[in-house]
């Protein structure tokens, strides 16, 4: 959505139109074809991560998700919470380091 | 006077520790047609952003049509779709996924006008843009004058009170251009609108305006008629924005030649001295001396203001001629409306009218003043 110029907004801001006009005939309309491929991307990728992730697990090693879903089973909630929360740190933690890289090389 | 249309008081606009607007006043009439102009990078878009209410400006008040529609002291801010402006963008911003119909209906859909209405609106505006036939083609297939006419229509068909244009003719052809500057003089003519136009060429200003206000560094140098900016620029600035091929420049002091009753100033440096119009300047006090290219002419024998030059370089342009010429090391750009019979190297006299001939305080920066 970023993508679109700011200027194909305003010129239908100046003509009089709300915000949820704006986005219904304007924003959407644009950005429905980028967001739809975003969207096949990421699902294409999502499906690939599950066999990925069965491939690492062995009966020594466990990934985090995998663990959670172990304990989650078990009936250990309070486990599988816990690394849940674990899971949102790191993904946080991934997505300001990538922030910060990012604005290095636009910069 | 008639009540102003827009008025802008201490307008102010800071970009992170970058001040675009410096504290800009100015009021704009009836029926004006206002050219901001300035380099890129001086705040003119800005201005005009601020006043379509694009912008949130850090401080200052915007006033249209007497109704208070920005105001830093008062927390008012009227969003742009309230505003009654119209804006013609420089990259026209015309919506891809819509036809030329659609593109020019949308401000009335807006308005929830009737479809017969608003059909009547739009083919009277694509008629009178001379785009008849058009209406079902999408921007993507049309040339960069027909977009930009469809720009316009967009704006026009919703009557807007102000028209505000944001260097509408920048992507287009020397010779479209010629025409759309013509076009849109004469919408403004027709519909006496009130329109503010951003550009940063000199020749739309002189040419379209009734009113210029020269930008630099977010300030406005000068803001007056056409002719008089000109004629008579504010500051050397002011002077050297205007005008091409660019106002001559000399260095020099001010030396005073008979009494302040009926004397004269002249300008003395190491090479000449140039008498002047004017009568009173502070004697010895460093000026620089300018005058307008068309304003030097080539004379046959040497006399008062009048020096001796080599040819460097001819111009020629079908109605008129740009000569430089080097003397000691200065170059002198002169522009002569008739065919020249002359050669590179030759020597000529050029004469400067003392009645041409413009005085700046060199320190200010700013026009001395003739009396």
């Amino acid at each position: 959505m970023l993508q679109i110029g700011s200027e194909l907004e305003e010129a239908s801001e100046t003509l009089g139109a709300r915000w949820a006009m704006r986005f219904r005939r304007i924003i959407l309309p644009l950005s429905i074809q980028g967001a739809l491929s975003g969207f096949i991307l990421v699902f294409i990728t999502v499906m690939r991560e599950l066999s990925l992730i069965i491939l690492l697990v062995t009966p020594k090693t466990r990934t985090l998700t995998t663990m959670t879903f172990r304990y989650q089973e078990q009936g250990y909630t309070q486990f599988s919470s816990a690394i849940s929360v674990l899971i949102i740190i790191i993904v946080i933690a991934g997505e300001l380091f990538s922030k910060k890289l990012g604005r290095k090389t636009t910069i | 006077m008639s009540v102003p249309i827009v008025a802008i008081e201490n307008l102010t606009k800071v970009f992170g520790d970058v001040v675009a607007v410096d504290n800009v006043s100015f009021t704009i009439e009836e029926k004006d047609f206002l050219i901001l102009l300035g380099p890129s990078g001086c705040g003119k878009t800005t201005i005009l952003r601020m006043i379509a209410g694009l912008e949130i400006p850090t401080s200052g008040e915007v006033y249209l049509k007497d109704r208070c529609v920005f105001s830093s002291k008062k927390g008012i801010f009227v969003p742009a779709r309230e505003r009654g402006v119209g804006l013609v963008f420089q990259s026209y911003a015309l919506w891809p996924h819509m036809n030329v119909f659609e593109n020019i209906a949308f401000g009335l859909k807006v308005k929830r006008m009737k479809s017969g209405v608003t059909r009547d609106k739009v083919n009277s505006v694509l008629s009178y843009m001379r785009l008849d036939g058009m209406a079902i083609r999408y921007p993507q297939e049309m040339s960069g004058g027909q977009q930009q006419r469809v720009a316009l229509a967009r704006m026009l068909v919703s009557e807007p009170d102000i028209f505000l244009m944001d260097e509408p003719l920048s992507n287009l052809d020397a010779k479209l251009r010629l025409e759309m500057r013509a076009e849109i003089k004469n919408i403004h003519y027709q519909t006496g609108a009130t329109t503010v136009y951003v550009t940063h060429d000199q020749i739309e200003g002189q040419t379209m305006a009734n009113k210029i206000a020269v930008i630099d560094n977010g300030i406005i140098q000068q803001i007056d008629h056409p002719k008089k900016v000109y004629h008579r620029p504010s500051n050397l600035f002011v002077a050297d924005f205007i005008g091409s091929p660019p106002i001559n420049k000399m260095e020099g002091t001010a030396v005073m030649r008979g009494n302040a009753k009926n004397g004269t100033v002249e300008v003395k440096n190491e090479l000449f001295s140039l008498v002047t119009s004017y009568r009173n300047v502070l004697t010895e006090s460093e000026v620089v001396a300018a005058i307008r290219p068309e304003n030097i002419s080539i004379v046959s024998k040497p006399g008062i203001n009048t020096i001796e030059g080599e040819v460097q370089t001819i111009l020629p342009s079908g109605p008129e001629t740009i000569l430089q010429v080097r003397y000691d090391g200065i170059m002198f750009s002169i522009l002569i409306t008739r065919e020249v019979d002359l050669e590179v190297g030759q020597q000529i006299y050029i004469f400067f009218p003392p009645e041409h001939i413009l005085l700046f305080n060199k320190h200010s920066q700013s026009l001395l003043p003739l009396m």
